[in-house]
């Protein structure tokens, strides 16, 4: 189309910084969107290192083989596409072969020519492990991110000289830890090892690894714990899993390493199944500097069918200490050593309950929730409750994972009533679909709810697969304190019927495709890559 | 306090096409150019220095300029790095509605924003752009801007496929 008047202004009169600044607004679709649109755009886009540095497809670089395809060929291609844009993000995946060795000097002229020594990010996933040296050694200096995922494995390292790697920041390794060995990491902030094979070997070459490292501010380690009495960083948070029976010197190593990271941490987070928690809780007890406190462990060790995760915050204020808890229940829990662990912990803010479909009736009627002030459970089965029972007097928001039937639907709306001060409902999922239309949950059921809900003012469906329950037509209708509610559908067209529904009401209504969220989720989070994997 | 001396002045600029406009100081301030050119005359040549000629500017935008910095004087300016990391979901609602007006204004008020060097209005009229073409096709982002197509569906084609994310399996 052409211009009309002589002197209107054209978006393109604007000058190329400009237009830069107008594009750094947006994300990947967009900008390939933009390109699109005339030369000069996508001139302009693919030469600006600002906007190539985005998260954007012009650095993100995946590759992933089946073993049926031809792999020359592949390698050939890739290295073509890589040639033309400067990729920085890489993640290799399954590029094991039956021959892969034999095709060695291939691969490494690959990860030569592919990465070119600019690779900010690797993501190593089922790669040979004279491949992942090469990478890192052509890497070595721009590398900032490093994760490897493999097993274990018996395959010497083909270097013993050491690689520097000045720049990385973080550090991810899946039992691969014979890497520790060879990589020197002056700068490494965010340390994570999942899985140690052979933990008397793994330690000793952890630790090693460990004290070179000055400035180490997140820790994540899983099944293990060495002897640390001589590390140089000051971590803020630290994460720590125990799953394996030798951990008899955990509690003793524990409490050595806290008392060395004492002025730094603030977040602590232990999953255990080996070791009473109140021997860790003992230890922490003296640490008064966390600012929080995830724990979550087998409440008794001779009792090991009664799993029982605790969580709780702990938060030092200038006077007192106090002691917030965030409980989180998996599997079978016994209710007496609920409530034991309840009048542990009495200032309970937080609670989250899950894989617990019993009638946990006996533990709110034994145990004080005054001071809780969100409750999440997944689902239940009955409630053996009256009003007068409970107190619950100070909760804001009630969140449920799922509702999936009648019955559920009618014991939500038993608990609610429960709850004098709930402000926010939160249902992750509904999947409860009536099968006949008379039975939908309407009129007399949904006036109950808002009769106990009737300071709600925000309802949230994340997830919503059924649009036929009534509900809506009875939310329009009624006049409370709802001001918000927030609707997930799959389907664009349901977006428009429940937006119909609504259509002059004051209530505030957020629908979205919460499938559209799913799918559109575009990151160069290599945590997202992984989920992509085959 | 001294009377002679009130604590936010009057001052005067002239657009390119010669029309003089009176603002205050602490209102022109929140241009770094002007910022600039202030300090450039030093303490006390503010009352004296004259009408401050703004030869990229002309009145229409000028006029629009002043309105958003007479509204945003008392209000603390975020710097260029600060915007950087703002995220572009809320914008205060004068804003939003002062922001409504012809594509052909706004383009001119960017490129004022920008010679005038405030930051903030340049972030709010970018982001009123990026906004209308968010969520919109090729086609649709070259007829709301009236931006010939100078692509052949064969060059187009050849786009496509070099920008696929190279994701091979």
């Amino acid at each position: 189309m052409k211009r009309k008047l002589e002197e209107d202004l054209n978006i393109c009169d604007l000058s190329d910084d400009i237009l830069l600044e107008i594009f750094d607004f947006f994300n990947k679709e967009t900008i390939e969107n933009l390109i699109k649109v005339c030369k000069r755009w996508r001139n302009l886009i693919l030469s600006s290192s600002k906007l190539s540095r985005k998260p954007t497809m012009f650095n993100n670089f995946a590759i992933y083989f089946r073993r049926n395809i031809s792999m020359q060929q592949k390698v050939e291609s890739l290295l073509e596409k890589s040639k033309k844009f400067p990729y920085r993000n890489f993640c290799f995946s399954q590029l094991y072969n039956e021959d892969s060795h034999s095709l060695f000097d291939d691969f490494s002229k690959f990860m030569t020519e592919s990465t070119n020594g600019r690779a900010e990010k690797i993501m190593f996933n089922e790669v040979p492990i004279f491949m992942i040296i090469k990478g890192i050694q052509v890497n070595s200096d721009s590398l900032v991110y490093l994760e490897i995922n493999i097993d274990f494995q018996k395959d010497i390292l083909p270097t013993n000289r050491e690689i520097n790697l000045k720049n990385l920041k973080t550090l991810k390794i899946f039992e691969f830890f014979s890497i520790l060995k060879i990589i020197q990491c002056e700068n490494l902030t965010d340390f994570s090892l999942h899985a140690l094979p052979r933990p008397s070997l793994a330690l000793k070459v952890l630790k090693n690894f460990l004290q070179n490292c000055e400035k180490i501010k997140i820790l994540r380690l899983v099944d293990n714990f060495p002897k640390l009495d001589n590390v140089k960083f000051q971590i803020e948070n630290f994460d720590l899993e125990i799953n394996r029976r030798n951990s008899e010197n955990f509690i003793e190593n524990f409490q050595i390493f806290l008392n060395s990271q004492r002025k730094s941490l603030r977040n602590l987070n232990i999953k255990n199944s080996i070791v009473d928690y109140r021997k860790i809780l003992n230890v922490i007890n003296e640490e008064t500097q966390l600012e929080k406190l995830h724990l979550c462990c087998y409440c008794d060790q001779n009792n090991r069918n009664k799993i029982m995760t605790a969580n709780l915050t702990v938060k030092e204020m200038k006077f007192d200490v106090f002691l917030l808890f965030q409980g989180r229940l998996h599997g079978k829990v016994d209710p007496s050593q609920l409530i034991k662990t309840f009048k542990e912990f009495p200032s309970v803010e937080h609670l989250n309950i899950k894989g617990f479909y019993e009638d946990f009736s006996k533990i709110i009627r034994k145990a004080n929730f005054s001071n809780l002030k969100s409750l999440h459970i997944n689902s239940f089965n009955k409630i053996n409750l009256h009003y007068h029972e409970v107190s619950f007097k100070n909760l804001e928001t009630f969140i449920i994972d799922c509702i999936h039937n009648e019955e559920t639907a009618r014991l939500w709306i038993k608990m609610i009533s429960f709850f004098p001060n709930v402000k926010h409902l939160i249902v992750k999922r509904w999947t409860y679909k009536p099968k006949n239309k008379q039975k939908q949950l309407k009129g007399s059921i949904i006036q109950k709810l808002f009769k106990c809900g009737k300071n709600v003012e925000k309802i949230s469906i994340e997830e919503c697969y059924s649009l036929s329950f009534g509900f809506f037509d009875y939310l329009k209708e009624r006049n409370s304190n709802l001001k918000l509610l927030k609707i997930g559908v799959s389907k664009d067209e349901e977006i428009e019927a429940v937006k119909q529904k609504f259509y002059g009401s004051k209530l505030e209504l957020i629908v979205t495709n919460y499938q559209e969220k799913l799918t559109s989720k575009w990151s160069y989070d290599p945590e997202y890559l992984k989920k992509r994997r085959i | 306090m001294d009377i002679d001396r009130p604590s936010d002045p009057q001052v005067s600029v002239v657009s390119s096409d010669g029309t003089m406009f009176h603002t205050t100081l602490k209102s022109i301030l929140l241009s770094g150019t002007i910022k600039d050119m202030i300090e450039h005359i030093g303490e006390g040549g503010v009352e004296n220095m004259g009408a401050i000629p703004l030869q990229n500017v002309d009145s229409k935008t000028l006029e629009i300029v002043i309105k958003w910095i007479e509204h945003h004087k008392d209000n603390i300016q975020p710097t260029s790095e600060e915007i950087k990391d703002k995220t572009a979901d809320f914008i205060d609602p004068w804003d939003e509605n002062f922001l409504e007006m012809d594509l052909d204004k706004l383009y001119n008020l960017i490129t004022a924003a920008n010679y005038l060097n405030i930051p903030q209005l340049l972030w709010l009229s970018t982001r009123k752009i990026a906004m209308l073409i968010k969520n919109r096709t090729p086609q649709e982002i070259r007829s709301l801007f009236n931006i010939e197509d100078d692509w052949t569906p064969q060059e187009i084609e050849a786009v496509q496929k070099e920008n696929q994310w190279c994701e091979e399996k």
